[in-house]
C-alpha cells in the first residue's frame, strides 16, 4: 500500500499541491505574506503525488513516495525511507510534529520537547534551524500501533494494530504525549500504565482528535466519539449509560454506513458512502463568526452542497482545521466556510469569517483536501 | 444620554484638538515606555518559555498569531485548568497587539492592513487606535489576570491617565436615577441589624451558625457612597469610559439568549444604564472591575466582617458544590455588580460566605437555606458540559413578584407547580436591600437577586 488508489499517478502523471493560509512561519512558501487565495506549492508539478502527513500550526510534514521533508519553523531532516512504507496519524502541536505511525504499526518519533524527559533536556540546546530527525522507536517487542492521535487538550489515544482476523478494538489513552512515549518505551514500567482502556467490538478504520475529544471510524461505518463533551462535540447524549469519557455510538449517523471521518477545533465531520457529508460540533468559542450550517443541528446537522435549495452534490472528501471546514464534491469542486482571518479558505476574498458554503474559484480537478489549523491544502490534477 | 455624549465624549474628543501633536508626542512617549519594557525587562520564573519557540518567534511581528493561538489554549480546558503559561502568552501578545496599535496611532501617513492610507493625524482614526490599545490591554487585566505584567499594565494606564487629564473638568455630574421602589410586605422577612454589628458580635453569630441577615449602616465611610451615583465620575475614572469591561447581556446567565461581550464603559453605560428602558439588559456582573481601576478600589474599604473566622460548615451546607474545590482565601474575593434595574442572577449557592455591599440602587435578595436544596431541583450538566448543580432549575423572577409589584401569569404559575411541585414548600427569607445597607449570605445558602432600579454593589466572598 505505497501510495492511496486515488491519487495514483495516470495519464500526464502531472500533479499539484496547492495551498492557502496561515504563513507565519513559512509552512507554505518562502514569502512572507498569508495567501488569501489557492497557490501552487514549490513542486508546482509533480509526477509523486504528495501527502500531507502533518499540518500545524507552524510547520508542515510531507510524504512524496521514499521521501518525507517538512516546511516551517521545526525543522525535520530529510527522510529518505528505505521501501515503500506509507506514513501516516502524523500527530503534534503548535510546536510540529512529534510523530507518526507506518502501516506496519511502527512508531517515528522527533526530538519535540512535550515528548523529551526534563532530565534529558539540555538547557536550550539548540539554534531554531537546528534539524530534528524522525526515528523509528519499534523494536521487535513494541506494541504494534493500528491509528493515532492527539487532542489539542494533551490527552492522546491509539489502537493496537489488530490481527488480521482480530474482532475487537482496544484502545488505549494517555494524559500526555509524555506519558505515551514513557508507556511506550517501557509498557510495564511502574506508573506507566495508560490512563484508561477502551473496548469495542470491530475494526477500527480511522482516529482523530480535535481539541478536546476523539472520533473512532470503524470498518462496519459506526462512528464512536468520547472526551470533551462540551460545545456538542460528541454528536451524541450523555448520560449514565453512556459517559462521554468512554467511546459511544453517534446514534445520529446510525445505519448510515460512514466511510470517512474529520475533525478539528471543536467540531467532527462524517461522510457516508452515499456521499453525504454530516457534521457538528461548534465554531471556536471566543472567536467571532458562526458557521451557519452547525445551528439548529439536533446531535449531528447535514450539509447540502452547494445550498441547501439546489440538488445536492455528492461529496468525495472533506477535512477540518481549527475553524473551517473543505468539501471536494462531485465534479472536482471545493466548497469552504468558516473562519478566514488567515485566508485558510482560498477564495481570495478578504473576509475575515464566511458563515455559508461558497465555492472556491478557478479551482478545478479537485481530488483531495487538508486542513491544517489556520490553512487548506489541496491536490489537484493539473490540466 | 445624548447629553452624557455631548458633555463628556464630543467635548473631549471630536473637538478637532483634541488629538493635537502634543497629546500624539505624549502617547509617543509612553509607547516608547511600553515597547521598551516588553523588549528589555524580564518577568521573574517566567512561564511562558514553556509555550515553545515557535509561538514566541512571532509574538513581536504578529502578535495576533500568538494571540489566537493563546485565546484557543485558554478555551481549551475548564478556565481553572488552563496551564498559567497559557494565560502569560494571552497577556503578553495583548501587550504587543496594544503597543502595536499605539504605533499605529503615532505614525502618520500609515497604510494599515486592510490598505486604507491614513493622511494625517485624523481624529477618529486616533481615537480607534487608542482604544484598541486599552482593549488589549483591559484584556490582559481581566482575562488573563495579568499573571506576568500587572505592574507594567497599570504603569500605562497611570500614564495615560495622567496624560489625558479627564478629571476635575467641567463636566456636569449625571445621576443615576435609583428611585426607591416600593416598600416590600412580606410574610418571611429577613432579620435585620440596623445599628452597625461589632465584629466580636458578627463573629458570635456565625460561631452560633447564625443565618443571613441585613446589617445597616456598616459602609457608610465609603466614599464610594458619595461618588459612584454619579455617572460622570465612574467615566472619568475609566479613562472617558474608554476601559473595556465584560457585560453580561440576556435576563440572566440561565436564559438561552445570554451571551458576553466585551465593550468600552462608557458604551456600556450608554446603552444599558442610561438609557431608560434599554431593550436589552446588560450586567457588569460578578467583575473584579476593582482590580482593574485601583482607583475606584480606593473608594471603598473592605468589612470587618471578612476578617472573621466561620466555623467549618456542617449538615447541609458542607455539601455546597464547589466547596472542596474552593481555597482558603487571605483576601477576601471582591467582585462589582453594575447595571440598570432588571438585572436578575438566578438562584445558586457560592462556595463562600459572602458580605454584599449594596451602595448605589435598591436590589431585592431572596434566600432558601441549604436544607431546602431537594425543593429546589438544582440544574444538572448543561448542553456545554458545565456542571450547573449550584443553580436551581426553578425560575424565581415569576414568583418573586412582590418586590417587583407584579404579578405573575396564571399560566406560569400553573408550570411552575407541575414541573417543580415541591418548589412551593421550600422556606424562604426576603428583602429588599437599599443604599448603605449590606446583606451576609452564609456559604451554601441559594439566593436570588434582581435589581429595581440601576445599582452598583461589590460582593465580598470569605472564608
Amino acid at each position: 500500500m505505497p501510495v492511496d488508489d486515488e491519487a495514483q499517478v495516470n495519464g500526464d502523471g502531472a500533479i499539484r499541491l496547492l495551498a492557502a493560509g496561515f504563513n507565519g512561519h513559512h509552512q507554505l512558501f518562502a514569502f512572507d505574506e498569508d495567501p488569501r487565495a489557492f497557490t501552487a506549492m514549490v513542486e508546482a508539478v509533480a509526477t509523486i503525488p504528495r501527502n500531507v502527513l502533518f499540518a500545524g500550526w507552524s510547520n508542515t510534514v510531507f510524504q512524496a513516495g521514499k521521501h518525507i521533508s517538512s516546511l516551517g519553523h521545526q525543522k525535520l531532516a530529510l527522510v529518505n525511507l528505505e521501501d515503500d512504507r506509507l506514513m501516516q496519524c502524523g500527530f503534534g502541536d503548535h510546536e510540529g510534529i512529534m510523530g507518526c505511525i507506518d502501516h506496519e504499526g511502527r512508531l517515528y518519533l522527533v526530538e519535540h520537547p512535550a515528548i523529551v524527559e526534563q532530565s534529558e533536556l539540555v538547557e536550550r540546546p539548540d539554534s531554531p534551524d537546528q534539524e530534528r530527525h524522525l526515528l523509528c522507536q519499534s523494536t521487535d517487542v513494541s506494541p504494534k500501533i493500528g491509528t493515532i492521535a492527539l487532542a489539542g487538550n494533551g490527552r492522546i489515544a491509539l489502537t493496537f494494530k489488530q490481527a488480521p482476523n482480530g474482532n475487537l478494538v482496544h484502545i488505549a489513552e494517555f494524559n500526555s504525549p509524555l506519558a505515551f512515549v514513557r508507556w511506550f518505551r517501557d509498557p510495564s514500567g511502574e506508573g506507566n500504565y495508560p490512563a484508561c482502556h477502551h473496548m469495542i467490538p470491530g475494526r477500527p478504520k480511522q482516529l482523530l482528535a480535535n481539541t478536546g475529544s476523539f472520533i473512532l471510524l470503524m470498518e462496519s461505518g459506526d462512528v464512536y466519539t468520547w472526551g470533551d463533551a462540551r460545545y456538542q462535540s460528541l454528536g451524541r447524549a450523555i448520560g449514565e449509560e453512556m459517559p462521554a469519557d468512554k467511546p459511544g455510538a453517534v446514534d445520529a449517523l446510525g445505519g448510515l454506513s460512514i466511510s470517512k471521518i474529520a475533525s478539528g477545533g471543536w467540531m467532527h465531520a462524517a461522510l457516508s458512502a452515499d456521499g453525504a457529508l454530516y457534521v457538528w460540533g461548534a465554531n471556536s468559542p471566543g472567536v467571532e463568526g458562526r458557521i451557519r450550517c452547525l445551528e439548529d443541528q439536533d446531535q449531528v446537522a447535514l450539509v447540502t452542497l452547494p445550498d441547501p435549495d439546489a440538488e445536492p452534490l455528492d461529496v468525495l472528501d472533506m477535512a477540518i482545521g481549527d475553524n473551517h471546514i473543505a468539501a471536494v464534491t462531485e465534479g472536482d469542486r471545493m466548497f469552504v466556510v468558516g473562519e478566514n482571518r488567515n485566508g485558510q479558505l482560498g477564495v481570495g476574498s478578504e473576509e475575515r469569517f464566511i458563515e455559508d458554503w461558497v465555492e472556491v474559484p478557478n479551482l478545478t480537478q479537485v481530488r483531495k483536501v487538508w486542513c491544517g489549523p489556520k490553512s487548506t491544502f489541496v491536490r489537484t490534477k493539473a490540466l | 444620554m445624548e447629553v452624557l455624549d455631548q458633555q463628556l465624549m464630543n467635548a473631549d474628543r471630536s473637538e478637532s484638538v483634541f488629538w493635537a501633536k502634543a497629546r500624539i508626542d505624549n502617547v509617543a512617549t509612553i509607547t516608547d515606555y511600553l515597547t521598551e519594557e516588553l523588549a528589555n525587562s524580564a518577568v521573574e520564573n517566567d512561564t511562558i518559555y514553556r509555550c515553545g519557540e515557535a509561538v514566541l518567534a512571532i509574538l513581536d511581528s504578529r502578535p495576533a498569531e500568538a494571540y489566537q493561538l493563546a485565546n484557543q489554549k485558554l478555551y481549551t480546558w475548564q478556565f481553572d485548568k488552563v496551564g498559567e503559561k497559557w494565560r502569560r502568552l494571552y497577556e503578553e501578545a495583548c501587550l504587543h497587539m496594544a503597543a502595536e496599535e499605539l504605533v499605529n496611532l503615532i505614525t502618520p501617513n500609515k497604510t494599515d492592513q486592510t490598505g486604507t492610507r491614513y493622511v494625517g493625524y485624523g481624529n477618529k482614526t486616533c481615537e480607534r487606535y487608542f482604544c484598541e490599545a486599552i482593549k488589549c490591554l483591559d484584556r490582559a487585566l481581566f482575562i488573563a489576570g495579568a499573571p506576568g505584567r500587572r505592574s507594567l499594565i497599570m504603569a500605562v494606564f497611570d500614564k495615560l491617565e495622567a496624560f489625558l487629564d479627564v478629571h476635575g473638568s467641567h463636566i456636569a455630574p449625571i445621576v443615576l436615577n435609583t428611585r426607591r421602589p416600593a416598600s416590600l410586605t412580606s410574610d418571611h422577612p429577613m432579620p435585620r441589624e440596623l445599628e452597625p454589628l461589632s465584629l466580636q458580635a458578627f463573629q458570635k453569630h456565625l460561631d452560633s451558625f447564625g443565618g443571613p441577615m441585613v446589617i445597616h449602616g456598616t459602609f457608610g465611610d465609603w466614599p464610594a457612597t458619595r461618588r459612584w451615583q454619579n455617572a460622570t465620575y465612574l467615566l472619568e475614572r475609566t479613562l472617558g469610559g474608554r476601559r473595556t469591561v465584560p457585560v453580561e447581556i440576556g435576563a440572566s446567565y440561565t436564559s438561552s439568549a445570554w451571551t458576553q461581550q466585551v465593550m468600552s464603559f462608557h458604551d456600556f453605560m450608554q446603552r444599558f444604564v442610561l438609557t431608560p428602558n434599554a431593550a436589552e439588559v446588560g450586567y457588569l456582573a460578578q467583575h473584579d472591575l476593582l482590580a482593574q481601576v485601583p482607583a475606584l478600589r480606593s473608594d471603598i474599604l473592605t468589612p470587618d466582617y471578612c476578617f472573621s473566622a466561620p466555623p467549618p460548615s456542617r449538615g447541609a451546607a458542607a455539601l455546597t458544590v464547589g466547596l472542596d474545590a474552593s481555597p482558603e482565601l487571605g483576601e477576601p474575593l471582591v467582585h462589582a455588580w453594575l447595571g440598570p434595574k432588571g438585572t436578575k442572577t438566578p438562584l445558586h449557592t457560592d462556595a463562600y460566605h459572602n458580605i454584599l455591599c449594596q451602595v448605589v440602587g435598591y436590589k431585592y435578595v431572596r434566600l432558601y437555606a441549604p436544607e431546602e436544596r431537594v425543593r429546589l431541583y438544582p440544574r444538572g450538566v448543561d448542553e456545554n458540559g458545565v456542571n450547573m448543580a449550584n443553580t436551581s432549575g426553578v425560575d424565581v423572577e415569576f414568583v418573586s413578584s412582590k418586590g417587583k409589584g407584579a404579578q405573575m401569569e396564571a399560566e406560569q404559575a400553573r408550570e411552575l407547580e407541575e414541573r417543580f411541585p415541591r418548589f412551593r414548600e421550600a422556606r424562604y427569607q426576603e428583602a429588599i436591600l437599599g443604599p448603605g445597607e449590606a446583606l451576609y449570605v452564609p456559604l451554601g445558602w441559594w439566593h436570588y437577586v434582581e435589581s429595581l432600579t440601576n445599582s452598583f454593589s461589590v460582593s465580598f466572598w470569605f472564608n
